[in-house]
């Protein structure tokens, strides 16, 4: 693990892949929590829907042996982000906290990021939000509404990381594990979603990390991800033995 | 002069250029407005977030939430952290319903229809409530209609149609009367008992979606988090026909073919009680009732050769939940909705006798019936049966009066029971509803209804956690709307009781006075207050008995029978398997953008409404992705875009419900297809129930072809290893070693091949692929 | 090899014929935008301050306000029914703006709140304060909000907290910048910081451009983080 953090806190969150079901809860919820535009028929048929974090679906063999595995995908918050260095105007950087910002108000739609992003976890706004006015009530207002043009991704709830540690800081402690809640991992009714400090070694996560099913999306690429995986556990899966290909290979 | 770039650009910004982008799209003027409020309550703080505690009421389960207020608007839908069923967990629809709240096209005043088919114009509340009361008492017969209510709402329903010597009946288009009645008939328990998933060893599940949309999904998902977290990690079996979300979740998938699963349940009892997998006196509790030769048509071969299951699966299921306990057997949606329902969920929730799981940890507790100032603590819909009676009454015009709320019943109940005739021969069709729907388009009379976040009310989930919950429900939002309960009781001039807030609050005195539960206070006023903040009162102390038996029917000749397809004309017959919508559930958040577009778990479609087919048959059949099919049954005829996925059995296709309304709002009106409307007339043989899975349908390619409106193929797909989307660890396999054997299965296939293609699983079978 | 060069020569001509007007085309529309960016670089430069989005901008609210009458410690322009001179209230900031010291908003006070004092204080003639009881629903009208015109404000990707910058300002009252007629201490000092003297101003304008500069200069002189996340998300 790279320490070389500034900040006090190392945000990062472990998901358990054997514990989602797949439900969508965390999908709707984050929609709501980060005002992400309605995704029209229009959007999703020419594949431009924006779903911050989404529940990947994928078929392993065939019926009656088929088996379907979810995975939730958001951003990764790579410490060594490919999306970073590629953007002309300093949009999105990585912060003290572990955290990979995107600022709106910069951002002038290059889209080098979402290409550079191995996940496609980064979204473009192709057309301007549109809700009916009356849906603008229940818009969050500590998240900024984005405009046309310019790109969006999960922010691991900035806002509710900001307003946690106003909390704290006005009632003079410190933050307390689990008190920062990003959407998802609030609504995620069986808890695969786990958030808090990677930095505080007696934090949920910092324990869940250290558990051997751990591992990071394609590791190949050295990203240094601050969302840790935990993998799936198939009691059917036959374990094959992979001595004898050892020394095949140069 | 020097300048620094953002000397630069805020120069820039001041410049004409700037003034004149700027003017050009200047502010809109209602952006600079700052209201102030007249009186502002005592406990908003401007600027500041408020979580109220209340109830997502009128949705099954009873789920406890809060809900963030600010400025006096909702913001956002959470679980309750402090409310035994939710624990401060939510599904994918907890946030649609601000959408209802907010909805542009909701119905804003009482609409009247001066005659049978003329148009509905909207009326002042005081004639709606004069037409309203007008309509009670010309002395008629009156039917009262409602979603399955308990608390409160339930209570006045059920008072108000005695009040005036009418009848109330529950409607709910996915009937779970057969899963009461088991319930009833093996534990001997009105409600639902509790299910203690958490701390099983094992579970197998029949046909019940229970990790989306059955009965109490929260609550289970909970549960299965903590069922998967042991140390010795759960078990997790499901019989189904069709890979549902939950299936999705099991070890083990055992695609039965429909109506076979009470003789599955009753061929893996039989591998029990033959191999003495369980205990002497676990095996004579199970054969206390039964006659002797019982089990005699349920040997492994015939099992296997009637349910299409290989021996070998359904020894392993028998070997596991017998090995692994406490094991948890339970059962519901499609096992239920056939001929046999009735049967198949015997046989199922039996299987807990023979396993010894009755009253222990980890298996079937006792869940208490309401103590609470006699609410009705459970309740479900009308049979099938119950309901053509009720229907010919109305056609027969011996029912002057009939009252709907809470259920859109032109949409929910099936072609052949001809609803729209029925109701043009009741004189007042009175409808509570917050859209134009179906059902409104009948009515003679609209009531605006208000949602659960404007209006008071509880609920006492069912299933309870094990201990007896009361929900309160409280408007969190101002609004001037009003609710059915308070309507019915202001239209019966307080002969049942003034408000339901004063009913609650009695109610709420009433529990003070039993000095337990979960709020304690000096005086009835803190008292309330402190329900209210928590959301509701609980008493976590309940010791109640279960205790099962599994007779046999009485009913005699238990065979699955199915709709004919003979005179349905060209085209391949199909098993039809509706099922509970994830986002949209029957179609009660249909109008709500937000359950619109959130993506089925399975086949990630949207806005649509789709029909899951097996991928190798639909090859087979010629029947590409997109396809608009034909679905034809003796009821009717609907149109779905295929879906093939290698997750259905073949034989079956399976279309959600929810989509096909009318109206309901511009983002639901005349989208998808109903397929209530195309189920046969096939009822369970011993309760009446519609066997909604028991349709037979035929299939015809209409030669047109539409894209699906899906999220898969929206993202590429990001391998692991090459052929590896998602990595899968044996028992005992960490992820380090997994990760290197994949890498040594994909080198060795790159070397040997030279086209690298299979790993683990075939890159062909990924759905998310690049566009 | 004559009608060769002369099919050359009308080639050559057709060339110029497109190239002409191209060329002109092009030197025009190279000296419109060179003339547009020159002029917006001396509009810049000269040009400022010229009110764009909020700068030095006031608005005739609904309701004539004098923020002097009740916050100034002064003797006042105004003159009160009777005709004698009135001095200001003297009021703090957080009388009227209740949550600016907790919450992030600095709250417009409810029309309840202001009807508290003027059930009784002020003439029963004064047009500007029948409107005010109209709306507290005090005479015979229906209580209504009032929509008063904002004049401080910031684009929507900014999250500005009040609460956070009240709370430094008062423990480090040397930080204060544009105080008040003085005043540097209490919710007065603190908010001139970017409100200006409002104490004076009888209708509210803005006078702080409130740029994103100012915020990162003061942010950098406090040691408060630069980080951007930290307001805009």
């Amino acid at each position: 693990m790279t320490t070389n953090k500034t900040g006090k806190q190392n945000w990062g969150m472990v998901v358990d892949v054997d514990k989602c079901t797949g439900c969508q809860a965390c999908v709707l919820a984050c929609q709501s929590e980060n005002n992400v535009p309605i995704n029209t028929q229009e959007r999703f048929e020419r594949g431009r829907a924006i779903s911050w974090i989404r529940v990947e679906r994928y078929w392993e063999g065939n019926y009656p042996d088929v088996k379907a595995r979810f995975i939730p995908i958001m951003c990764q918050h790579c410490e060594n982000a490919p999306c970073e260095p590629v953007c002309p105007v300093y949009a999105t950087y990585h912060n003290s906290e572990g955290l990979n910002v995107q600022v709106y108000n910069r951002c002038v739609g290059t889209r080098y990021c979402a290409n550079g992003c191995p996940f496609t976890v980064r979204f473009f706004n192709y057309w301007e939000p549109v809700w009916p006015e009356s849906f603008r009530n229940h818009l969050n207002p500590d998240v900024t509404v984005r405009s046309r043009g310019i790109m969006e991704k999960c922010s691991f709830c900035v806002q509710r990381i900001r307003r946690g540690v106003r909390t704290a800081k006005k009632e003079n402690r410190d933050l307390i594990d689990g008190e920062i809640q990003t959407a998802c991992s609030q609504a995620c009714p069986t808890s695969a979603l786990v958030f808090g400090d990677l930095n505080d070694n007696n934090s949920a996560v910092s324990k869940m990390k250290h558990d051997e099913r751990t591992y990071k999306l394609l590791p190949h690429l050295n990203l240094d991800q601050n969302v840790v995986y935990l993998a799936k556990v198939d009691p059917e899966k036959k374990i094959e033995s992979h001595s004898v290909e050892s020394g095949s290979h140069d | 002069m020097k300048l620094n770039r953002r000397e630069f650009l805020s120069l820039a910004g001041k410049s004409a250029a700037g003034a004149v982008i700027f003017a050009a799209c200047g502010l809109p003027e209602k952006e600079l407005i700052v209201q102030s409020p007249v009186e502002m309550p005592e406990d908003l703080v401007k600027g500041e977030d408020q979580w109220y505690a209340t109830t997502m009421g009128d949705f099954p389960g009873g789920d406890g939430i809060i809900v963030r207020i600010m400025e006096g608007r909702a913001k956002k839908i959470e679980g309750n952290p402090d409310h035994p069923i939710t624990q401060g967990k939510s599904n994918a629809r907890y946030d649609s319903a601000l959408q209802m709240l907010y909805h542009p096209d909701r119905i804003r005043e009482p609409l009247s229809r001066y005659s049978k088919g003329g148009n509905l114009n909207g009326i002042s509340w005081t004639r709606a409530i004069k037409e309203f009361k007008d309509a009670l008492n010309t002395g008629g017969n009156m039917t009262l209609v409602t979603n399955p209510l308990r608390g409160h709402p339930g209570s006045i329903a059920s008072k108000f149609a005695s009040h005036y010597g009418g009848v109330h009946i529950n409607f709910d288009p996915i009937e779970q009367g057969i899963l009461h009645k088991t319930v009833e008939n093996i534990f001997d328990q009105k409600s639902l008992p509790h299910l203690d998933i958490g701390n099983a060893k094992s579970i197998m599940s029949f046909g019940a979606d229970w990790l989306s949309t059955w009965v109490s999904p929260v609550q289970y998902s909970r549960f299965y988090g903590s069922f998967r977290s042991q140390s010795d990690r759960g078990y997790f079996i499901h019989v189904d026909p069709r890979m549902s979300m939950t299936a999705a979740n099991a070890d083990l998938w055992l695609p039965v073919k429909p109506s076979y699963e009470g003789d599955l349940a009753l061929g893996i009892a039989r591998i029990i009680v033959e191999e003495k997998l369980t205990s002497e006196i676990n095996i004579e509790a199970y054969k206390k009732y039964l006659s002797p030769g019982f089990l005699n048509g349920y040997q492994l071969r015939d099992v296997s050769h009637r349910t299409g299951l290989p021996e070998e699966k359904i020894k392993k299921a028998a070997h596991i939940i017998s090995e692994k306990t406490p094991a948890i057997v339970f059962g519901g949606g499609s096992t239920e909705a056939h001929t046999n329902g009735s049967f198949n969920l015997r046989a199922v929730y039996g299987l807990n006798i023979l396993l010894g799981s009755v009253g222990v940890t980890g298996g079937v507790l006792p869940n208490p019936s309401s103590e609470i100032d006699d609410l009705p603590a459970s309740s479900s819909g009308a049979s099938m049966k119950e309901w053509e009676e009720e229907l010919s009454h109305w056609r027969a015009g011996n029912v002057d009066t009939v009252i709907i709320r809470g259920v859109d019943l032109a949409h929910g109940l099936p072609n052949f029971l001809g609803i729209a005739e029925a109701l043009n021969n009741v004189k007042n069709v009175i409808v509570f509803s917050t859209f134009e729907d179906d059902t409104t388009e009948l009515a003679d009379l609209v009531l605006p209804d208000s949602t659960f976040l404007e209006s008071w009310g509880t609920d006492i989930p069912e299933p309870a956690p094990g201990y007896l919950v009361l929900s309160v429900q409280q408007p969190v939002v101002v609004s001037n709307s009003r609710g059915f309960a308070d309507v019915l009781l202001e239209v019966s001039e307080e002969a049942i009781g003034s408000t339901q807030e004063n009913m609650i609050t009695s109610t709420i005195t009433t529990l003070q006075k039993t000095g337990t539960g979960s709020v304690k206070a000096s005086n009835s006023r803190l008292y309330k207050k402190g329900i209210q903040q928590r959301g509701g009162w609980w008493n976590t102390n309940y010791s109640g008995n279960i205790s099962g038996s599994y007779r046999e029917s009485s009913k005699t000749g238990e065979i699955s029978t199915f709709s004919k397809t003979n005179s349905l004309g060209e085209g391949t017959e199909f098993h039809l398997i509706p099922f509970v919508s994830n986002s949209l559930l029957n179609g009660q958040l249909a109008p709500t953008p937000w359950a619109q577009q959130n993506p089925d778990p399975m086949s990630t479609v949207a806005w649509v409404t789709w029909a899951e087919l097996n991928k190798s048959e639909a090859d087979e059949l010629n029947i590409d992705e997109g396809d608009i099919l034909l679905i034809k049954s003796t009821s009717g005829e609907i149109e779905a875009l295929a879906y093939p996925h290698p997750g259905v059995q073949p034989g079956t296709i399976c279309i959600p419900t929810g989509q096909g309304n009318s109206k309901k709002g511009r983002y639901a009106e005349n989208r998808g297809s109903n397929v209530f409307a195309i189920l046969a007339d096939k009822k369970d043989s011993e309760t009446g129930a519609l066997a909604w899975a028991a349709t037979k349908v035929v299939v015809q390619r209409s030669g047109r072809n539409k894209k699906v409106a899906k999220f898969e193929g929206t993202v590429e797909a990001r391998p692991i290893e090459p052929g590896v989307p998602v990595l899968v660890l044996g028992s005992g396999e960490t992820a380090d070693e997994a990760i290197t054997a994949n890498h040594h299965i994909y080198q060795n296939q790159f070397l040997n091949n030279s086209h690298a293609d299979t790993g683990v699983s075939h890159k062909d079978d990924e759905t998310k692929t690049d566009h | 090899m004559q009608p060769k060069l002369e099919k050359k020569k009308n080639t050559s001509n057709n060339w110029l014929k497109i190239l002409i007007p191209v060329l002109a085309i092009g030197g025009l529309s190279v000296f419109a935008v060179l003339g547009a960016f020159v002029a917006f670089i001396i509009t810049a430069w000269w040009g400022q301050p010229i009110p764009v989005m909020g700068f030095e901008q006031t608005f005739e609210q609904p309701i004539h306000f004098p923020h002097t009458v009740h916050a100034s410690v002064k003797e006042l322009d105004h003159v009160s029914t009777d005709g004698t001179p009135m001095t200001g209230l003297g009021m703090d900031c957080t009388f009227c703006h209740r949550t600016v010291t907790t919450q992030p908003n600095a709250g417009v006070p409810s029309v309840g709140l202001c009807t508290t004092c003027h059930k009784v204080i002020g003439s029963k003639d004064s047009t500007e304060l029948t409107k005010l009881r109209e709306s507290g629903g005090l005479l015979d009208a229906a209580s209504s909000p009032i929509n008063w015109k904002r004049v401080h404000r910031l684009p929507d990707h900014v999250r500005f907290v009040h609460e956070s910058h009240i709370t430094y300002l008062m423990q480090n009252p040397n930080k204060i910048k544009n105080s008040s007629s003085g005043v540097t201490e209490g919710a007065a000092g603190v908010c001139s910081t970017c409100h200006g003297d409002v104490a004076s101003m009888e209708q509210v304008k803005q006078v702080e451009a409130l740029k994103m500069g100012q915020c990162v200069d003061c942010h950098r002189d406090n040691g408060a983080p630069t980080d951007c996340v930290v307001c805009h998300h």
